[in-house]
């Protein structure tokens, strides 16, 4: 028996059944980051300012991730241009170029950007202890410039073992630019391109410490949705890689031979989800990395 | 229903050249509006409601371009906007009940 409407459309609704599926899929998907998106102002929005950090993340290598899915989006649609033409070994290099931008953008991601965050420590200075670290913290100048008091000492932990041990009685930090240097004028705001860790290192004692964390969701409020968020929407560049994996592989050339359109319907519903990943990421890149 | 569907012939090359120019055209405006998106976000802006404002409206108009463009909403059948209505209903709900709960000053003395 064969399934109606999965190449002709239906005559009542005008589409074929991958279409109205894949926009059904795609209207729960935008609830779904919808409600993620609502968290997000709603931690915002409530966030002491010295509790929500600016200029952690690193732009340059977000803009360039971002330029990779726009790229992707565009070799995917070449794909399907080339499909609807029964150019069939022009379809395999540019969804071949579409699953490496892929990869490259996940390789980015995850084995890039997410373990430097991980190896980057972070500790909160109790209220009363600030004063004592104020050569690390510059809040009299940040008063007088009518900034945000900061709270924090980050960089990376020289002695690990202060983590596990309950004897250590102190972190030593090898702290960023901004903690070596507090009241440098351009540390007032974020920096586009971040300065590496100094070398210079600083001996916190753990009764002076609110709570330490490496840069992992406990970290903070931002870090618990900036990890939810792009986790979810790496899942989802997962999920579309592989779709389109299926398709590239022989499976695409097996159905290719046995009709062409529908092969060519399948990867365009597919580049409807690659669209919407690309949207999100539109949204996503923004609200984290630069504001 | 279609009882032989090999038969179906390519698409016409100029039409399908057109959409595929068009989609480069938008890929190459949402890399440039991305970088005046960074680009603002380093202006030294008077308040940061106005800072976000700006970097969100960029954020947007790349958001309406993909969704109007790329994914073809614009010309996309009747039924799929409808539908759309109500997940679009749906998320300015939850956006207005996070407004609501943050300025609820009920039971604060």
């Amino acid at each position: 028996m064969e399934i109606p409407y999965i190449v002709t459309p239906r005559e009542d609704t005008g589409l074929w059944n991958a279409k109205i599926a894949i926009w059904l899929f795609i209207a729960s998907e935008v609830m779904l980051f919808g409600g993620l998106f609502s968290a997000y102002v709603f931690l915002r929005i409530g966030a002491d300012a010295s509790h929500w950090p600016h200029g952690l993340l690193n732009v340059p290598v977000g803009t360039l991730n971002t330029a990779i899915l726009i790229t992707s989006s565009i070799t995917a649609v070449l794909a399907w241009g080339a499909l609807k033409m029964r150019q069939f070994s022009k379809y395999k290099f540019y969804m071949g170029l579409t699953i490496l931008c892929g990869l490259t953008f996940l390789t980015i991601k995850l084995a890039y950007e997410y373990p430097q965050k991980f190896q980057h420590f972070g500790v909160f200075i109790k209220q009363e202890s600030l004063g004592k670290y104020e050569p690390y913290l510059g809040n009299a100048y940040l008063a007088a410039k009518g900034l945000p008091p900061r709270i924090e000492i980050t960089g990376h932990l020289h002695n690990k073992s202060a983590l596990t041990d309950p004897n250590a009685k102190e972190y030593e930090v090898a702290v960023d630019a901004v903690n070596a240097d507090p009241t440098n004028p351009e540390f007032d705001c974020p920096r586009f391109i971040q300065k590496p860790v100094t070398g210079k290192i600083v001996t916190i004692d753990k009764e002076d410490v609110e709570y330490a964390s490496v840069f992992a969701p406990r970290h903070s409020s931002f870090f618990a949705i900036y990890f939810t968020i792009t986790g979810l929407h790496a899942l989802h560049v997962i999920g579309g890689l592989i779709v389109f994996l299926y398709f590239w592989l022989p499976c695409g050339a097996n159905l290719y031979k046995k009709d062409p359109e529908h092969l060519a319907n399948r990867v365009e519903v597919s580049c409807l989800y690659w669209h919407f990943v690309d949207l999100v990421w539109i949204f996503v890149f923004p609200v984290f990395y630069l504001l | 229903m279609n009882p032989n569907p090999s038969t179906h012939a390519p698409a016409d090359p100029h039409e399908i050249g057109k959409n595929v120019k068009t989609q480069v055209r938008v890929g190459i405006t949402l890399v440039i509006f991305t970088l005046v998106a960074v680009a603002i976000s380093y202006v030294p802006f008077h308040s940061q409601r106005a800072h976000i404002l700006a970097v969100i409206g960029v954020a947007a108009l790349n958001a309406l371009i993909v969704a109007g463009i790329s994914m073809h909403l614009k010309t996309e059948k009747k039924i799929i906007g409808q539908f759309l209505v109500f997940t679009i209903v749906f998320v300015i709900g939850l956006f207005a009940l996070t407004a609501l709960a943050f300025f609820d000053s009920t039971g604060l003395h």
